[in-house]
């Protein structure tokens, strides 16, 4: 499929979300979302290979969009000669639901796959593909997750 | 945790905070550097190649080992060996080629202070400093200085500068000019490779004996702007790794990063500290780090990394940085680091990590 910009455009109405929230579940800060989505929908834009489906186009850029978050921060890695990364920031934590806070507030070997799973509906297999992880592994990452949020959240928000 | 109710609560905030439309988007696609999308390079791409190239020579002049000896530098490797001739590594990756010259000098009645060069390699590049003490009885009195600078991108320097501490390095007298001393400071990584301005702001100069005025400690400002071409830091390989868990004594290390440098290989870990038998309830960091440091220094002491078939020892092993409010990485978690000797990435077969009889594949 050759990318006109008409299908760019249709591409970015419906994927915009999935790139931003899966970066956001990542970086936890939204200018930081903000610039490495448009990042990724710049990539897509140059991009000169083909996508045999909107399903592999939308793996493709969730694959992109967890790369720019690796080298975002690979770029802070010095911790003595860069700022220490900040936890949530307060003004997002207090403007977020109650539900997804719990979730930012996990480490992010547990609510990338959890946010893969609940938000895309990703399957174990498919999250292990796109995080490039054994099924065995996020399985029990998901588990973990899952009992963490078990302990702060309400009886009648956990599955 | 039901998932209709975390797919809202996420689309309200990207509704919220992505507000770029689709012709915004385009837009700015299309006017992004490097959006060509013909494979063949254009004219103005050619142009601002060309551009940039002029740009950076312009701070910084790229030396390699054979243009500098016909220009009649000399072997800088070996220049750099008569100064600093325990750093073989540094004066190798000079003889590769992997230097720039800076040449920028300041000078404020009691010192002058010239940024000569940069050079190392991505992970840890070196800034070389030639420092003349104007007072001579000061000079006669120490064989080596302590310079002080920050080193950071314009904007954190002007903004955020209290977040950052600064680098130092100790410099030894010349052999042949008694108040001139050579510095090689160690530079921040993350400001130095990306081939954008830097700023090294020489703020301190501090001696050990002062017996004439006993003020040991000067105050400076000299501030130096340059760029760092890429191939003037020798490359270095790094990867990012997914579900290697080390287990000692319940606590679960996750092997995430290896940087496989000139002068060492770093592995970083990270971990969760709360909840575990050695935190014993405790959540605030800082009471338990001890502990912690020491179980990761005995676990860790023991890695072998094993490059096809030649087995290495650590050779340093980190202490932790993490904090209850998870300003390291998240709330609860930790990071620590070890290092081994340097080795050849690209070139080896094979690289595994052996922990306690289990073999952990890096390659």
């Amino acid at each position: 499929m050759i990318m006109t910009d008409e299908k760019f455009m249709s591409a970015y109405d419906k994927l915009k979300n999935t790139v931003y929230s899966v970066i956001f579940s990542y970086v936890r800060d939204h200018d930081d979302a903000s610039e490495l989505s448009q990042d990724t929908f710049i990539k897509l834009y140059t991009y000169d290979g083909s996508f045999d489906s909107d399903e592999h186009m939308k793996a493709w850029l969730i694959r992109v969009a967890i790369n720019s978050c690796n080298n975002h921060f690979r770029s802070r890695k010095h911790i003595s000669s860069s700022p220490i990364p900040e936890d949530l920031p307060s003004e997002e934590h207090h403007e977020l639901n109650e539900l997804l806070a719990e979730v930012m507030k996990l480490p992010e070997k547990y609510r990338v796959p959890l946010h893969l799973f609940y938000y895309e509906d990703y399957s174990i297999t498919e999250i292990a593909k796109v995080l490039d992880l054994p099924d065995a592994t996020v399985k029990t990452r998901l588990k973990r997750g899952r009992d963490k949020l078990k302990k702060t959240l309400r009886k009648e928000d956990w599955l | 945790m039901k998932n209709t109710e975390y797919r809202k609560a996420m689309d309200d905030v990207c509704d919220k905070h992505f507000t770029l439309t689709a012709e915004e988007m385009l837009k700015k696609a299309k006017s992004s550097p490097g959006t060509e999308r013909n494979i063949t390079m254009t004219g103005t791409k050619k142009r601002n190649i060309i551009g940039k190239f002029i740009g950076a020579a312009a701070a910084c002049v790229i030396i390699s080992g054979t243009a500098a000896s016909a220009m009649g530098y000399g072997p800088l490797g070996d220049s750099f060996r008569r100064f600093f001739g325990k750093d073989e590594v540094t004066a190798e990756i000079i003889d590769q080629g992997h230097y720039c010259e800076i040449g920028q000098d300041q000078s404020d009645g009691a010192f002058t202070v010239l940024l000569d060069s940069v050079t190392g390699d991505q992970s840890a590049p070196k800034l070389l400093f030639e420092v003349t003490v104007n007072d001579e009885e000061l000079a006669e009195k120490n064989d080596r200085l302590h310079l002080f600078a920050y080193v950071l991108d314009e904007d954190t320097y002007l903004n955020r500068l209290d977040e950052y501490a600064m680098c130092d390095g100790w410099g030894e007298k010349d052999p042949d000019v008694n108040n001139m001393y050579h510095v090689c400071m160690d530079g921040p990584s993350a400001f130095m490779i990306n081939e954008e301005e830097v700023i090294a702001a020489v703020k301190q100069i501090s001696f050990e004996s002062d017996p004439a005025n006993r003020q040991f400690d000067y105050d400076v400002n000299m501030e130096f702007r340059f760029t760092v071409p890429h191939q003037a830091l020798k490359e270095t390989h790094s990867e990012y790794y997914y579900g290697i868990d080390l287990l000692d004594n319940g606590i679960d290390y996750d092997l995430f990063y290896a940087d496989f440098g000139a002068y060492e290989t770093l592995l970083k870990v990270k971990y969760d500290f709360l909840g575990t038998d050695l935190a014993g309830g405790a959540t605030d960091y800082y009471e338990v780090m001890d502990k912690f440091d020491t179980y990761w220094h005995r676990f860790a002491g023991g890695f072998v990394l094993c490059v096809d078939g030649e087995e290495y020892e650590p050779k340093d092993l980190g202490y932790s940085y993490c904090d209850t409010e998870g300003e390291a990485f998240d709330a609860g978690q930790c990071s620590t680091w070890m290092t081994f000797p340097s080795i050849d990435y690209t070139g080896a077969e094979s690289i595994t990590l052996l922990v306690n009889g289990e073999s952990y594949t890096l390659k």
